[in-house]
This record gives C-alpha cells, structure tokens and sequence, in this order.
C-alpha cells in the first residue's frame, strides 16, 4: 500500500510505503509523485510501516530520483527497519539517498 | 425460433439445429417425455432468444450430443422420470456435458425428497416441481443463465491468460536462445568453478559469466538483474556480450566493470540495473581481485582457517551511475591452493520455508564452515537446504558459485581444447624483428603489439592464452635474468616473491644500457600455422646443466627433485609444455621456442 501528502506549504512530498515493497506497487508508488499536479522541492520516502523491499523497489526509487532532478536531487528516506535498511546499505543506496 | 412449434410434439426426436440457431451463445436443451415437453412449451417458448432441442430419452441425447456446439451457454432440462438407472444415467449425461458451460436442471414430479438430493449429489445444479408456476421455471432459467454468463468472462480471461503466459514462455525461451549463442563458445566446463544455478537463471534476472583471459587469468561475475522475466534477460545480452568482447582483448577486471557499468547506464532505463560481483584470479602470483557491487557478501574461505573473510558490498550496482561517479573499489587478497572463493545472489539467503525463516546469512556460513573439508561443498549445502525447507520446493531462484584456488600449472592443464575456427584464406609468411632499449624496457611491454599482429588472423584467436603466456614468460626471463642480473633464489618465499619485484623495479629503474630483442617468423595456411620465437638479450645468458637439473625439457619436472616445491623456476617448464621445442642458445641468452599449430 502506497500513500503520500504534502506538507502544508506544497513544499515537500511524503510517500508512505506500508507492507512489501516490491513489483506490485509499482503503478501505486509513481501515481504517488507523478499524479499530484505539482512538483514539490523535496520528496521524502517513509518507510516505517514497510516490512520488506526487492530489487524493482529499488529500481522505482531510482525513477523517482530521477523525477525529482537526476543527481541534483536530495531524497530523504526515513524510519527504515533493519531489513529494509540493509537491502539499501548492500546496494549502496546510501549514496544517491539520503537514509535515517 | 418460432418454426420449431411446428415440430410435432408427439415426434420427440433430437430436433437438429439449423445454422442460425447454432450462432446463438444460450440454448435450452429439454430431455423430457412428450406430455411433458408440452407442458413447457408454454413457458418456455416465449423465450426468443433461446435456442432449445428436445430429446425424449438420454441416449438418443448422447448420441448427437457432439453435434451441439460446446461454446455455447446451455441449461439442460431433464425430466427425471428418463432416468430408469438413476444414478448410472446421470452419470452419463454429465459426463457427457463436462466440457461445456451448462447447468442441469430436473424437472420433477412425484419423485421424493432423498431422490432429489442423491440426484443434486450427483451433479445435479437445481430441480423444477412440474406442478409449481412455470414463472418460477422462468425465473430459474434466468438466474442459470446469468450465472453461466459469468463464467463464461472468467473463462475467457482464463483462456487469455493461458494464450499471453504461451507467448511469454515462447519469447523467454527465443531470449534464452539468444543468449545461450552470445555464451556459448566460452561455456567451458572448469572443474574449479561449482555452482548451483536454477535451469532458467537468466529468467530470474542471475546470470554467471566466466572467462580465461589472455595473460592466463581466470575472471568469474555474478549479476543479478531487477526483475524477472524479459526485462532481466535484455539487460543479460549486452553484459555478456562486453564482457567477452573486454576479456578477448585483454582488459583486466576494473576495466571490465567499468565498461559494463557504462554500456547498462547507457542502455537500460533507470529502474533497471545489475547487482554483481566480481572475481579475477592470478595463478602465477597466487592472488584473487573482489570487487563487489551490490551482492551479498563475497566469501573468502581458507583451506586452514576456520574462519572466513569477506568483501563486503562497496560500490553501486552496475547501470545505476555513469563512470564518471563510479570509482572502483577492488579489494585484493593473497591466496593459497585449495582456498576458495563464494560469490552469491540473495535468493538463497532470502529463501523461507513454511514456519516462514528465512534461511539466511548466519545458517549459510555455518553451513560452510561445515562443508569445509567436502571435496563438493555445493552438494552439501543443496541437502542442508532441502532439509530446512522441508523438502518442500526446489528454490527456484539461488545462484551460488564456488571457485577454488589452484596451481597455476593445473590450471593451464583444465583449459578446455581450442575451438574451430577457420584457417588462414591466403597463406602468409613474414618475419617481425623488434629490438627494445632501456627507455621503453622501463615503461613499456612489446608483447601485446606482437600478439596484436599475430591474431589478425581469426584462426590464430584460440591460442591466444598459450602464444601469450609463452612470450611473456621468455620475454620476462630475458629482461629479469638477462639484463637486470636477478636471481631467482630471490623469491624462494612469498616475502620474497615482494622482495624480487622490489629489486626488479630499482634494477629497471637504473638500467641504462642494454637490449632485449624479439623475432616472430610467422607461416600460417588452410591446415595451420608455425611460429617461431627468439628472444635474445644482450646480458651474459647462463649455465644451461644449471637448468637441466630442476626441469627435464620435455616439460615434466624432476619428481625426485626439491625443484618441485619451489616457488620460482616454473616459467621455463611452463614455456617447454606450450612449445613443440624450446631451445636455449649461444650462451644461455637466445631463447629459441618452436610452436607448429592446427587450425581445427
């Protein structure tokens, strides 16, 4: 399940991942970005109901990067459980992600 | 429809269908007696769409039945008084209608209620008292059909389904084709590599590539794309592809990954990429190079320690960032023979079974630990997994890989045969002389450029490894013992293998005088080749019974000699194996190696 708002200011865009990560969020997760009608500045991923995340989760947090300016952009991902915080670490996400 | 009142009720034959009435998707078949079939045909008939035929005992119904079209909706009325053997008449029928989309409705009389119920048991949808209101009749043909309606949607997304999964597996297995070609004439079978791989690897997005290079090395990676299905294997083709294309031409590991990053950056869209890992093993100087970029952890196992070490996952996955964001990070490791080395996808780790563990980091390494003293690990690890899942599935989506560390002369024996190849269109014969002075003995190596001539000719591409390790090694030998007065008691230890190259580089750096000069005189035709190789320099050579006591020349080694431990003074037996004759001559300077080739 896949949910998002932004903050008051329309400033930053928070997507809330809830349960597996993976293939079948697919649609969901870029609806939650490319479906607002506006671009935030920021965008920050909360994970802190995300059980589990695979390898195509990855990849859609790779088009929301680049969404959100390539390299240029600062994506914050909060309230990772350990699982999910370690499938980001051996990928070295941690790099191209901004990880709490 | 309204010709068929026409038919005589009294005639109760299986009326045929006409053309038209076949087009129609519901039909109402009635098996009934005349009497009966009357009493309906007030209800029924006012049905326009529908189709019916009559039969008036269950046998001359089976009999045409395969002429009603299956593809139809059809509500079968069934007077129970036809069914003289309830159960063995039922049986029949339904049988008969199994295939079709059909409900079976029995039109009742007298019959008691446990008559009823068996007959339902049996297979019987619903019943219809003959002496209730024929709008109740109506009205269950209604509900029949729209229940029958619905199935039919699901059965033809079914069928849909069934067509698009058929043209999937068609085109993973044509994908599958296409990369079996691009791997293939480098699908050697090394005994030093074990792996367990599920039969459709690439289709689970695991592919292993593995190559000897030219120098005499071994390169293994393990890739691991997103997804599965198609959008893995397209990203396989032109991994596999550089990776051989680099390998062929001589780049060494860091190269290799970096060319295959860029090529994935530049193809693949950003949420596809390829977590791999990397292994480059050097048999002469017993080290491996890790590199790891994404994979769990790359496991260093010692044949006398029990514990491992590992390379840990350091760098992005391949494709995520260009190269100019991608430093290399490459971790190298001494080795001794019988260490190995385990490269791993995550699907084992991330296994679970019933109770829902997962199998995991910690239970692979304990695993390993035990496996260590098995002659195949592997076969060992696949038990310990089946019995933690039970022996319930097969995983279907593990990639493993074991590589031992070997000798280096039991590596060159393992290499599989030369592959066919087509010999030289024209004949040639030409002789290439090269003198090299101390400014480019220093900082430059002349034996690609004369490999680089030799293997324009395809069929010369095969011996590759073998032409470049034997002028590598007398060129090597010329400049190390010839000109810069080394010895080779300098490296009797592996402190001193980083003695002797120490010294070697003070020595180069010092030279100021002196030569090493290199003569190919090349003949090749349709059936094969000849090359021969003098190497001579311009030091004081050496005494040669001095080398005849460690090696025999015809390549074996001195079994009852001490030599045969020795790490240093295995080149020139090395060299003596690959040649059909290697000669020294003069005073020891003027290496001479022979080689006659077939082009298979």
């Amino acid at each position: 399940m896949i949910s998002s708002s932004l903050s008051d200011n329309n400033n930053e865009l928070v997507i809330n991942v809830e349960g597996r990560f993976d293939f079948n969020a697919h649609m969901q997760f870029r609806s939650a970005y490319e479906d607002i009608g506006l671009q935030p500045q920021n965008f920050s991923v909360d994970m802190a109901q995300a059980t589990y995340l695979d390898s195509s989760a990855l990849g859609m947090l790779l088009l929301l990067r680049d969404y959100a300016g390539g390299d240029a952009a600062e994506i914050k991902i909060n309230n990772c459980n350990d699982d999910v915080k370690k499938i980001l670490q051996v990928s070295n996400f941690t790099r191209l992600f901004v990880i709490d | 429809m309204k010709s068929k009142r026409s038919t005589s009720v009294a005639n109760l034959s299986l009326v045929s269908n006409n053309d038209a009435q076949v087009q129609s998707h519901e039909r109402v078949v009635i098996i009934a007696q005349p009497e009966v079939v009357k009493s309906l045909e007030l209800s029924i008939f006012l049905r326009e769409f529908i189709d019916i035929s009559y039969s008036d005992d269950i046998h001359s119904f089976l009999l045409k039945y395969h002429s009603i079209n299956n593809q139809q909706r059809q509500l079968v009325l069934l007077d129970a008084n036809l069914l003289i053997h309830p159960t063995k008449d039922l049986c029949l029928l339904l049988g008969q209608l199994a295939s079709s989309n059909y409900a079976l409705v029995l039109l009742v009389s007298h019959h008691g209620n446990d008559f009823i119920a068996t007959c339902m048991a049996l297979g019987a949808d619903d019943f219809f008292c003959l002496n209730a209101s024929f709008v109740l009749l109506d009205a269950k043909i209604s509900a029949h059909f729209r229940r029958l309606q619905s199935m039919n949607v699901g059965l033809t997304q079914l069928q849909e389904y069934s067509k698009h999964t058929a043209q999937a597996l068609h085109e993973q297995s044509l994908a599958k084709a296409v990369f079996d070609r691009v791997t293939d004439k480098y699908d050697y079978d090394l005994s030093l590599i074990d792996a367990w791989l599920s039969p459709a690897a690439i289709f689970n997005g695991d592919i292993l590539l593995k190559a000897i290079m030219p120098n005499g090395g071994l390169i293994v990676l393990l890739g691991d794309f997103t997804g599965h299905g198609l959008t893995a294997a397209i990203g396989a083709m032109p991994l596999a592809s550089s990776f051989y294309a680099m390998v062929d031409k001589g780049f060494s590991m860091g190269d290799i990954i970096h060319e295959l990053n860029d090529k994935l950056y530049d193809l693949l869209p950003s949420n596809i990429f390829c977590c791999a890992a990397a292994v480059q093993f050097d048999f002469s100087r017993a080290i491996v190079d890790v590199w790891n970029g994404g994979l769990p952890d790359v496991v260093i196992q010692r044949h006398n320690n029990v514990d491992f070490e590992t390379v840990v996952s350091s760098q992005l996955p391949l494709g995520v960032v260009s190269n100019s964001t991608y430093p290399l990070e490459i971790s190298r490791l001494s080795m001794s023979v019988n260490d190995r080395v385990w490269l791993l996808s995550d699907g084992l780790l991330e296994a679970s079974n019933a109770q829902g563990h997962s199998f995991g980091a910690d239970r692979f390494l304990a695993i390993l630990k035990q496996s260590s003293h098995l002659a195949s690990p592997i076969e060992f690890i696949k038990r310990q997994f089946a019995s933690f899942n039970n022996h319930a599935a097969q995983a279907d989506d593990v990639s493993l890989v074991q590589i031992s560390m070997l000798p280096e002369i039991d590596f060159l024996a393992l290499q599989p045969s030369l592959n066919r190849s087509q010999g030289a269109v024209f004949p040639s014969a030409w002789c290439l002389s090269l003198t090299v002075y101390p400014a480019s003995l220093k900082y430059s190596d002349p034996i690609p450029q004369l490999l680089h001539q030799l293997m324009e000719l395809p069929a010369m591409r095969p011996y590759n490894h073998c032409l470049f390790t034997v002028f590598t090694e007398l060129y090597n030998n010329a400049l190390d013992h010839g000109l810069l007065g080394l010895v080779s008691e300098l490296k009797s230890d592996l402190m001193g293998f980083e003695h002797f190259y120490a010294r070697r580089k003070q020595a180069l750096a010092a030279l100021d005088s002196g030569w090493v000069k290199l003569s190919v005189e090349f003949t090749a035709d349709q059936e094969g080749a000849t090359i021969q190789l003098d190497v001579e320099d311009s030091g004081a050579g050496f005494d040669l019974s001095h080398l005849k006591a460690g090696h025999n020349l015809d390549g074996s080694e001195d079994l009852s000699s001490a030599h045969k431990t020795r790490i240093h003074g295995r080149g020139i037996a090395l060299v003596d194996s690959l040649c059909d004759r290697l000669d020294y001559l003069g005073c020891g300077n003027h290496a001479q190696a022979f080689m006659s080739l077939r082009f298979q």
